[in-house]
């Protein structure tokens, strides 16, 4: 007999677990409960827990120990991502949900994703665009007729996440840690915000060996990288201003038509993006809807656990696969432009 | 003043027929004071004020140095984006980069794009470092600088009732200018929206088309002895030179 309600078990006590999660599982409250949250920081990991109406720790043991854990959720820096889910999926666990990147380099991803494959656990990563149900119909029926990209252009415009975190929730701020500058923005850039858009991307291009033409930082935090895979250019640009607007788009064209995606922006929960399909003879509008892509990979989720079904890491490993193939690519491209 | 035209386009005759005021269409047998050129440069009449070149293809390489040519040119005259000029120019001078994006319905008319995007950006700002980053047979992007902005132009093949419309977005970290154009044929009003740390300013809705604009700006330099700029043609030889007309 399946399990009613499954008891989540957060690594890392943050703003995405803060302002993402927990709202989520708030929505979806007859199928899921919050059990345990760990963090490093332990009084984060006790307010945060204490909020929830869970137990807290500050070992990831602890939390694997903890029979109430059914899913373990990896919300921690992706550094560690990898590890935390081996970690998981050793502690035979029901499923594993990690927020994207699964990892930060190839092969520590094909490790967890393999281990998770060989021991029938579920592992699903957290990218939400990748599940948003509108944007995925949209997608479906442009597949549907078959026609083939020449251009895809993924614009990422908007404030830095804070505001967005405020608007979400009451959010627990730990104190800060001085985190050095990076020495690969671009590629930091790309794990962290173009990863978004890279799933839905994917399935509408074949990605065999892309090849990136150009890259450009833009201080504070900008880029702008041009990427070519068969015959389809694909332009991806994002920007942090300080500005009261956002623009979150995913645009596609064809011969003889294009598909618009706008999406809210991450943390706050507003609902699906919105579509704008356009061909010869119409145009076609739908979204948003109240299910965003965060509830979307919950249930997702849920239903694998619910049917038992076939365990496949095959899209996982090649949506990152893609991920870390523009990053290392455009960070040395942007290398040989400085040099 | 009415000024005679000839009646050699089916699309033209029909704007110019909604401005009887100023222009009259006429028969072979009558003198034009505006002659007509087809887009590949070929002179199907000429004129004694000045010349509407209809839909220019920079590729030929027809552009003629002549006074009072109107370029009649996807959604370059829109006057929605003449309008944008001060905001335009503040804009990019805080401006990080610069995102245009053109949709054309044949791939033959890429350049088209890239022409019409520079002559816009030229009127606002010098351009330069003009290259091409990526040609595929149904897109192009294009980089090149507006008052030493980087500018990343896209330009997408595609054929739909949209049309071919231009999108504009100069980026800064305290304002964000925005343009969406109309198909130059419609009088569809062009959406221009500046935001800045106070709120969103959005300019007044204009309901008349690029081409109607066009036609407006041609008389008035044909009957008040004026003279339309030649920065069509500076801004085919940009982008020729930049390998963005092949």
């Amino acid at each position: 007999m399946k399990k009613v309600c499954l008891g989540v078990g957060f690594v890392g006590a943050g703003p995405v677990v803060q302002a993402i999660h927990l709202p989520t599982i708030a929505r979806l409250n007859t199928r899921l409960r919050v059990t345990h949250v760990m963090d490093p920081n332990l009084d984060l990991a006790r307010q945060v827990g204490e909020r929830a109406g869970a137990r807290w720790s500050q070992a990831i043991d602890d939390l694997l120990d903890d029979p109430d854990v059914d899913i373990v959720v990896i919300c921690s820096p992706p550094r560690f991502h990898a590890d935390q889910v081996a970690a998981a999926i050793a502690a035979r666990k029901r499923a594993v949900l990690c927020e994207k990147p699964l990892a930060v380099e190839l092969d520590e991803a094909v490790r967890a994703a393999t281990a998770a494959s060989e021991a029938g656990i579920p592992l699903v990563v957290g990218a939400m665009h990748g599940y948003d149900p509108v944007a995925r119909a949209a997608l479906d029926d442009w597949l549907s007729t078959g026609a083939t990209a020449g251009m895809i252009r993924s614009r990422i415009i908007l404030p830095q996440n804070t505001e967005f975190e405020d608007w979400a929730t009451e959010l627990i701020r730990p104190a800060l840690f001085a985190s050095p500058l990076s020495n690969a923005p671009i590629r930091d850039a790309v794990l962290s915000l173009a990863v978004h858009d890279l799933p839905l991307i994917r399935a509408v291009t074949e990605a065999d060996a892309p090849r990136v033409v150009d890259a450009t930082w833009f201080e504070p935090f900008g880029y702008a990288i041009t990427w070519v895979t068969g015959e389809t250019i694909v332009q991806m640009e994002g920007f942090f201003h300080d500005l009261p607007t956002v623009a979150w788009e995913l645009d596609v064209y064809s011969d003889e038509s294009r598909l618009h995606l706008e999406f809210p922006p991450s943390y706050v929960h507003a609902g699906s993006a919105r579509s704008v399909a356009q061909s010869r003879t119409f145009v076609r509008a739908s979204g948003p809807i109240g299910d965003d892509g965060y509830v979307a990979e919950w249930r997702h989720l849920i239903r694998i656990l619910d049917e038992d079904g076939p365990i496949r890491s095959d899209g996982i490993l090649g949506d990152l696969h893609l991920v870390i193939e523009l990053a290392d690519q455009a960070q040395a491209r942007l290398d040989s432009k400085v040099a | 003043m009415v000024l005679t035209i000839p009646d050699v386009d089916a699309g033209l005759t029909a704007v110019l027929r909604s401005l009887p005021a100023s222009y009259m269409v006429v028969g072979e047998d009558q003198p034009t004071d505006i002659g007509v050129r087809h887009c590949d440069g070929t002179l199907l009449r000429p004129g004694t004020r000045g010349v509407l070149h209809v839909d220019p293809d920079p590729t030929t390489a027809m552009l003629r140095d002549e006074s009072n040519v109107a370029m009649d040119a996807m959604w370059l005259e829109d006057p929605a984006l003449l309008g944008a000029h001060e905001w335009f120019a503040d804009a990019l001078e805080g401006a990080r980069f610069v995102q245009v994006d053109a949709v054309v319905r044949q791939a033959s008319r890429r350049s088209r794009a890239l022409v019409a995007v520079a002559v816009a950006l030229g009127r606002v700002g010098g351009i330069g470092d003009v290259r091409v980053t990526a040609l595929q047979p149904k897109a192009t992007i294009m980089r090149m600088s507006a008052s030493g902005v980087i500018v990343l132009v896209t330009v997408a093949v595609s054929d739909t009732v949209g049309g071919e419309t231009a999108s504009l977005r100069v980026v800064g970290t305290d304002s964000i200018l925005r343009v969406e154009l109309p198909d130059g044929a419609s009088a569809a009003p062009a959406s221009v929206a500046r935001t800045t740390r106070a709120g969103t300013e959005i300019a007044p809705a204009i309901y008349e088309s690029a081409r109607r604009a066009l036609l407006r700006r041609l008389h008035e330099a044909a009957t008040e002895g004026g003279r339309l700029g030649d920065d069509y043609r500076k801004a085919a030889r940009l982008i020729g030179d930049a390998g963005g007309l092949g």
